[in-house]
Formats: C-alpha cells, structure tokens, sequence
C-alpha cells in the first residue's frame, strides 16, 4: 500500500510542541484523516486540513513544558544509565579489556607529550617582559657553513654598551657568558659548578632570577662579590646562611652578596651561581679595545615596548662600519631575535641553553594524536561489531518506549564512562613513566596535578571529546536499529557500519606498518652511522677535558708520571677531539692573493702524540714534529680534502705555504698531509682541515692497552689528582663518539616505543573485531562444517577479508613512509639508501600478525563441533 | 455532591465516546459527531477536551496496536469510567428534570 506522505515539516511543527505522552496517537489520528482526505478531496485540499487541525491543535492544554537538553532526564534514570554502562563493560570483561588497554596506551601517551610540549612551550616565558627581550647574533656570509649553520649566537664584549649608546629604543642591554668554575669553601671538597657570568644590567633586562637574599642593586656593588643559587647555597652553607659568607673563587676571597631562587627547569640560563663579568680579564682586555675584534660573549636586551624591532634590526649593521676593525670587507650582519623563540632557534652555532625543536614537538604530537584516533577507532570499531550483540538489549528497551535520544546518551554515557576510566590508568602510569619519558628528550619532566591544573583540565576536556567522537557514531547506529526487524529477531545486516569499519581498519593498518617501516629505516640508519669507519682509532682511547691552568702548567710532569705506567702507550695533548672539531680559520696559499681564493677551513691544534694515538694516517710528507717549531713560521698538516681545496695532489701540498689573512698573519708550511676522517661524525661531510701545533690545550687522550682499565683510570685520576684541585674524569673516545648520536637513537628508540604502541593498538583492534567477528558467524561455520567445509577453507572464509583490509592499509602507507624517510635522511651527509626489502618484510610481518590474531579466533570458531553451535 | 457538571461539548464527546463503544479513537468521534449533529469538530478541541475528560476520571484511554497505515502510529482507544458513566446519567437526570418542571404552554408552543 503506498500511503501517501504529509508534508514533514508540518508533523515536525506537532512533535516539536506537542507534548510527548499525547504526540503519537494524535499524529496517528491526524494521519488517518489525511489519508481519508487525499482520497477524497486530493492532496491540496488534505494539506490544507492538516495544515488546520495542527494550527488548531497549537493550545496551551497541548503543548510540552518547556524542558531544556535531555527530556525526562531524572536523576535516578541517570543512575541507572551509570549502572547499565557499567554492567555493560563488566558482563565484557575481554571486549572491555581491550578497548580500556587500548584507550589507557592511546592516552598515556598522549598525556606524556602533551607534558613535553607544554614544557617546551614555556620555555623562558617567566619573564614578565619576555616579549621585549631580544638577542644579538650574527649572521655569516660564507661558501661552506661552519658547523652546518651560518649563524653565531656570540657578539663582541662591547655590544652591549654599543647598542645602549647608539639607540634610543634599546632599554638595557647586559653581557653574558657561561663556564664551570671551582668554588671551595674552608677545608671542604670544592664544588666544581655551572656559572653565569653577566654585569648587573642582567636583572633589569631579565626579571628572573628573583633574589631570596641580598637585591639586585647591592650585589655587584662590590668586585669580589658573588651571588648564589639557593640549592647552592644550600649545599655550601648547610648550617650557616651563605649571606655574607667568604668563599674562595680563583683563589682569591670572594663575598657572597645575594641568593637568589634556582633557574627554573624551563629556563634556558642554567646555573649555579651568578658572577660580576667586570670582575673577568678576558672580558676587561676585549672590553677596553677600541675597534671590536672578536666575538665571544652573548648580548641580550630590554627593548622600548613601543618601538619596531624591526627598524631597529636595519639600522644595526651601522655599528660594523662604527666600530669593527676594517679591512675593507665585511662579510657579517647583526640579526636580533625575540627571546621567546629563542628555544626553539637551533640552528645557531654556539647558542646558549637546551634547545628545542619545533618539528620534534609537531611530529610528536602528530604522532600522539594518530595513536589516540588508532584507540578511538578500536572503540568505534569494537561497539559497531558487538552492536549486533546488544542489538536485542535495544529492541527492548525500544519496545518499553525508550527514545532514540535515551539511547544514544545511554551508548554515549558508556563511552564517555570508559574513557574517562581510561584516563585515570593513564594518569596513573604517564606519572610512572614520566621521568624516563624525560629522560629520552633530554629534559627534567615534572606533573604535579596541581600546578599544571590548566594542562590537566585540558586533558579532561580531550577525553571527553573523544569519549564523544567515538561514542556518537556507534550510538548512532545502534540505536537507528528499527525495533520491529529487532524483535522478529532478524540480525541486522548493518552495511553501512562494516562498511566504515572497514575503512577504520584500513586507516590503523596504514598509520601503523608506516611507523614500523619508519622506525626500521630509522634503526638501519643508525645502525650504518655506528658501523661506518670514522677513520681514527677510538679503541682503547680515554680522553680529559681539562679545564684548569696547573695542568697545562704542569702537563710534562704529569705526561712522564702516566707515561711511567707500563699500561700506557701514549698520552697527546689536544684542542679539540677528532669527532668534534669546532676550531676553524681562513686561509689562502698565496700572500696576498685574491680574497676569493680564501679557504674556509677546519683548525685542529694537537701535537706529534695526537696523531699517533688516534692513528691518523700520514699519506704525504711527514707528521707534526716531537718538539714543534716556534716562532712565526708553523708547520702544519692538511688532510686530503684541503689539498684538493686548494688544487693540489698531496705531494703537491707538501712545502706550500698557507697564510692567515686576519692579522697578525700567521704563516704555515705544509709538512704532510693525512688521509681524510670525520672530523664532525656523519651529519656533516668531511671539510678541508689543518692540524697544527698549539702549547694550549683542552683535551689529554691517553693510548692505553690494559686488561685492568678501571685500575688504569685509578691510577690515572691518582696522578692528575697530584696537581689539580678539579674533578677528574676520564671518558672513554668511543663513548664520546656514541654520543654524538645518543640524542636522536634516544629520540629513536622512544620514536620506536610509539610505532610499537600503534601496532599493538591496531592488534588489538583486530584482535577485537576477529573475535567479534567469528562469534557471529559461528552458526554459518557449523553449518559449513556440516556441508563438508574443510577447517583450512574456513579460515579463508574468515580471514580472508581482514587480509585484505591489511593488505589496502599497507600500500596507502609506503608513499607516506617512503617519503617521510626520505625527508628524515637529509639530515645525515652520509646515509643509507631506502631498501624496498624493508617495506616487504613489514608488509609481509604485518600479515603474519593479522592472520595469527584472525586466524586463533577463527580456528577457536572453526574447531568448535557444529552440533554444538547450530543447536543453540 | 459530587461534581458532574459537564460542559456541552464535553457531554457530546463523553456520548460519542458511549455510543462508539470500544471503536472510540480521535478519527471515529470526530466523525461520529460530525455526520451526527453535522457541525465541524475541530482535532484541537476534540484532543483538549478528551484529556480533560480523562483527567476528569470519566474517560480511561489505551493503546491499540500499532499498524501500517497511519505511519505507523498507535490508536489511543477510550472508554467510559464508571464515573463517566455517572456524569452522563446526572446529566441526562438532571436534564429530565428539568424538562419535567417545564409548562405544557412552553411544551407545545411553536415558533414558526
């Protein structure tokens, strides 16, 4: 019978006023003249009545109270939708199980970064007027890059006087610099601390760190003076205040004038103590030079709030032609830089503080919230399959006259109750695994529930929008079941839903075997780098950073005395290491040649010692002498790199001459050539380089070959220890090598943890939804076997449309991996190239995965007697 | 005394609602007394005044099954209470007596 169908929106007007208990019958009464009336009259004049009857019907004895959001909500309802979502989660403790673990990871994980990016964003916002701070760097001109970067973080001494002379929007302008230095107390083991070095235009610039004791104003008044942290403080004066306490700083008596709070984790100036930089005389000598001729100290400022940074930054390289000694060229400008964004510039040489990275947060967060939708799916995906379980609880809860809307709040309310669950665990854990989470980004990690109560509330509110989000839909459909279909029994075929679920399945699948194809290639890189030659000796190598003037004074005493130990084979003497390089020069083999031939090249200062332990191969001439030349005339080797800068063979290279260009100009034979290695691990690429003699020195390796070592290094820190009052502490060169990379294979290996999480999420997806799946179909199967379905036909019956599932997931994700690999692989000069073995090896483990988790819940199903499945 | 006074209208559908016995839902009264007395009912009223009557105790209403047509929609029967049935037979009591008490000059008196 085709009845014929009213205009909608005039029966909506009905519901909408009418009140509930009377809209039906009277909706049907009003149907039922309509239908008699389109016979009769036709269907205008029908309209025409309905429209009537209905506007008639618009009296106040008719309509609804006016009700806001839930209709008939009552409080013991609510209590009861709380008690059936919760026997609902408990009556499937193995379907709930796995939708909580798989919500608790989703979340955990979410709420660790999230910690980390709030940590990195509030990196020196403390300061009240961080948005008019600024730092002077500067920016180089050059053909290769030093380091990689043509940025420098330092400036002159005299910047800051400059900048406070010159321009009037410029408010204060301070100096600074950071270095350990020894600090001893009476007779008490000294304290070998991190120190800001800064004049008192530092607190006015920067409102942070506020004084405990002592003020601003007073505590540089005096030279000798010197103001400590708190834990300092704490740690040198336990029983006494430090106030106006005398401890020894460079030998020689030194006031403590102020205590002020520690910098805080997110500070990017780290200290232990703050000392007068006018009291400093490396600082003095450049400070008192009239033309500027060296960059080694950071300058900060305090700007107008009203004038232009930008304008300001224009006018800057006027203080190069002012004050800069000439040579006609300058090839440099001054940049300023707001001190909020100063965490996350990285890419400038010698820049102070920890650094961020804003594509590290952006790829985490992007990660963490691609695993949370991965677990928001599984509850999706999880509640559209078992609906055709709970189907019958909402055929009857239909029949006793439940509204579609009770019911999605009800669904909802079970979702909104298991995530919320869900983010208690995690709570929980992300608290346990806090600081190892830190540990992996090089940062100290807090949660306090309440100092980060902004960030908590936030998390909450994310929570429930994705109880919301993954709740809605499965509510939706449920609850779209027609309730006739429902109590004839009749198994809803919900084509719609498997069809999503479907595409869910596939998009787990990409995200996740592309992460695992990332995290191999990323493992396969660091694998190379670890393996790769570097070309110098690291074996059996311990090397000391030396930071105190006895050692250098005493270093011939100390070399016999290790030297006596039949253990040792070597002991040479260094600025730098072979893995760090950072010492560079400009040179030309011509006197006065064209400045466009100039070289850039690397510098490293060592001796004759050096090169033997380390190995280096001499290819042409000779290595540097036992007892170097002195005088104006150096000699130095090249490696092969630089000979071929300069257009030479290495037996060409050898009795050229190399001047320096800056005065006063330095001349340098050439005496031999070595052979290439990495002078900056594998990030860089090999650049020329010189190696020359220098009586300074940072860096003592020792050669040894010993069976003993921790003896060898008692013995070693026993003899050092004779002429230095500073910590002793030896490193292994291999160890330093390995930490060149340890930052990113720590980066790596957490990145590794996450793509681990997103396949055991999607596991357990599937997991799910397999097991959801055989138990529907476990009257087809048993009728099946009753045919003669073999167990193995079965298990392509079953499975086979999940593979397939996997197998759409696994080609979406080899662009996506491919070319994020691609990019990542930039980073490193010497790199592996991306192996098409690997994408098979994880499509194919991928499979393998899926098939055992669909393949066990198939097998339980196909084993299962078919009497015993059919009967029921 | 208890209160059975009932307004015309009221009256009309609580007979209506008597003589439909059992078959009384909001179509067949409205038709019932539009063909009846011929004057047009409107759904509104008819609805107000049912619920008032129920709400009265006269009138005691149920659910039908639900069917095809109407989309799908159930009938909400009603019935006379016994207290309907009361009110009905004060009215018509009270009435009689009241034509009772009329003069025959009244009675037979014609306007023509």
């Amino acid at each position: 019978m085709s009845s014929p169908t009213p205009p909608k929106f005039i029966l909506r007007f009905l519901k909408w006023f009418c009140k509930p208990e009377y809209h039906l019958d009277i909706e049907g009464d009003l149907l039922e003249f309509y239908e008699r009336n389109v016979e009769e009259l036709g269907r205008r004049k029908a309209n025409l009545r309905l429209y009537k009857d209905v506007f008639l019907l618009f009296r106040p004895s008719m309509m609804r109270s006016i009700s806001f959001g839930v209709p008939h909500l009552q409080l013991s309802l609510l209590a009861n939708y709380f008690k059936v979502s919760w026997r609902s989660i408990m009556s499937q403790k193995q379907y709930s199980f796995f939708n909580v673990a798989g919500l608790v990871f989703g979340i955990t994980c979410f709420i660790l970064v999230s910690i980390f990016v709030s940590h990195e964003r509030s990196f020196d916002r403390f300061y009240e007027n961080v948005d008019n701070i600024y730092h002077v760097y500067e920016y180089e001109y050059a053909e290769e890059a030093y380091l990689g970067s043509e940025y420098y973080a330092v400036t002159p001494a005299q910047m800051a006087s400059a900048l406070m002379a010159d321009y009037p929007e410029v408010e204060y302008a301070t100096t600074l610099t950071e270095d350990y230095a020894l600090l001893t107390h009476e007779n008490r083991d000294p304290w070998y601390e991190k120190g800001l070095f800064t004049d008192s235009t530092f607190f006015k610039v920067f409102s942070h760190p506020k004084f405990n004791e002592g003020s601003a104003e007073t505590a540089f008044l005096n030279l000798r003076s010197i103001i400590l942290t708190q834990s300092l403080a704490d740690k040198m004066f336990p029983s006494s205040g430090a106030m106006g306490q005398t401890l020894t700083y460079k030998d020689e008596p030194y006031l403590v004038t102020g205590v002020v709070m520690d910098p805080p984790l997110n500070s990017t100036f780290q200290f232990s103590f703050i000392a007068n930089l006018q009291d400093d005389e490396r600082y003095l000598s450049e400070f008192k030079k009239e033309r500027w001729d060296g960059s080694n100290y950071y300058t900060f400022f305090s700007m107008n709030p009203s004038a232009d940074p930008e304008s300001l930054e224009q006018k800057l390289p006027e203080v190069i032609e002012k004050y800069w000694t000439t040579d006609g060229t300058f090839h440099f400008d001054y940049l300023i830089q707001p001190f909020a964004a100063h965490h996350f510039n990285s890419n400038t040489n010698n820049d102070l503080g920890k650094k961020g990275s804003m594509q590290q947060i952006i790829l985490f967060l992007t990660v963490s919230i691609l695993i949370l939708i991965l677990a928001g799916i599984n509850y999706v995906n999880l509640s559209i399959a078992r609906s055709m379980i709970r189907i019958r609880e909402v055929g009857i809860r239909k029949s006793f006259g439940a509204g579609r809307r009770q019911l999605v709040f009800q669904f909802l309310l079970e979702s909104e109750l298991l995530a919320v669950m869900a983010f208690v665990v995690s709570l929980v854990i992300a608290k346990i695994l806090l600081p190892y989470f830190g540990m992996s980004l090089d940062r100290e990690l807090t949660f306090n529930l309440f100092n980060n109560f902004s960030l908590l509330l936030m998390l909450f509110g994310i929570i429930l929008l994705l109880g919301l989000a993954a709740g809605i839909y499965p509510a939706w459909v449920i609850s779209s079941a027609s309730t006739t279909q429902i109590i004839k029994g009749r198994s809803q075929d919900n084509t719609q839903g498997k069809g999503t679920q479907q595409w869910l399945v596939i998009f787990q699948y990409s995200v996740s075997i592309a992460m695992v194809i990332c995290t191999i290639i990323i493992y396969q890189q660091f694998q190379f780098i670890s393996n790769k030659e570097l070309g110098f000796e690291q074996d059996q190598i311990l090397t000391l950073e030396v930071r105190d003037m006895d050692i250098l004074r005493n270093y011939n005493t100390i070399k016999a005395e290790l030297l006596a130990n039949p253990d040792i084979i070597g002991v040479g003497t260094s600025q730098n290491l072979p893995h760090d390089v950072r010492s560079g020069t400009t040179v030309n083999d011509d006197e006065g040649g064209d400045p466009g031939d100039d070289l850039s090249i690397y510098r490293l200062r060592a001796d004759h010692d050096f090169i033997d332990i380390y190995q280096l191969e001499v290819v042409a001439g000779r290595s540097l002498p036992e007892i170097p030349v002195k005088g104006k005339n150096l000699e130095c080797l090249i490696n092969e790199s630089a000979a071929e800068a300069l257009g030479f063979s290495p037996q060409e290279a050898i009795g050229q001459i190399l001047t320096d260009d800056t005065p006063p100009s330095q001349y340098r034979t050439i005496i031999g050539v070595v052979k290439d290695f990495h002078q900056h691990g594998l990030h860089l690429e090999i650049s020329p380089m010189l190696v020359e003699y220098r009586p300074f020195f940072e860096y003592i390796s020792v050669k040894a070959n010993s069976q003993d070592i921790p003896g060898l290094i008692e013995y070693m820190d026993k003899t050092i220890k004779k002429h230095s009052e500073y910590p002793v502490n030896f490193r292994f060169m291999d160890d330093r090598v390995n930490q060149l990379y340890a930052g990113e294979q720590k980066k790596a290996s957490l990145f590794s943890g996450l793509s681990l999480l997103t396949i055991i999420i999607a596991t357990l997806g599937l997991y799910g939804l397999a097991a959801l799946n055989a138990h529907q179909k476990v009257k087809e199967i048993g009728i099946r076997k009753v045919l003669g379905a073999s167990i193995s036909s079965i298990l392509i019956f079953t499975s086979g449309n999940f593979l397939k599932l996997i197998a759409g997931g696994f080609l979406i994700s080899i662009p996506i991996a491919w070319y994020a690999m691609q990019q990542w692989l930039e980073n490193y000069a010497y790199r592996i190239d991306i192996n098409w073995l690997t994408f098979a090896l994880v499509g194919l483990g991928a499979m393998l995965i899926a098939l055992l988790t669909v393949g066990s819940q198939s097998i339980k199903a196909a084993i299962v007697n078919p009497v015993d499945c059919i009967r029921d | 005394m208890k209160q059975f006074q009932l307004g015309e209208f009221e009256e009309v559908v609580l007979l209506t609602v008597g003589i439909l016995h059992g078959n009384a839902y909001g179509v067949t009264i409205r038709d019932e007394i539009e063909t009846r007395l011929s004057r047009k009912v409107s759904v509104g009223a008819l609805q107000t005044t049912l619920r008032r009557l129920e709400k009265k105790g006269f009138l005691e209403s149920n659910h039908g099954d639900s069917s095809q047509s109407r989309g799908g929609r159930p009938k909400l029967f009603f019935t006379l209470t016994a207290e309907g049935k009361k009110a009905l037979d004060y009215v018509k009591e009270s009435r009689n007596q009241l034509w009772g008490a009329l003069p025959e000059a009244i009675i037979n008196l014609s306007f023509s």
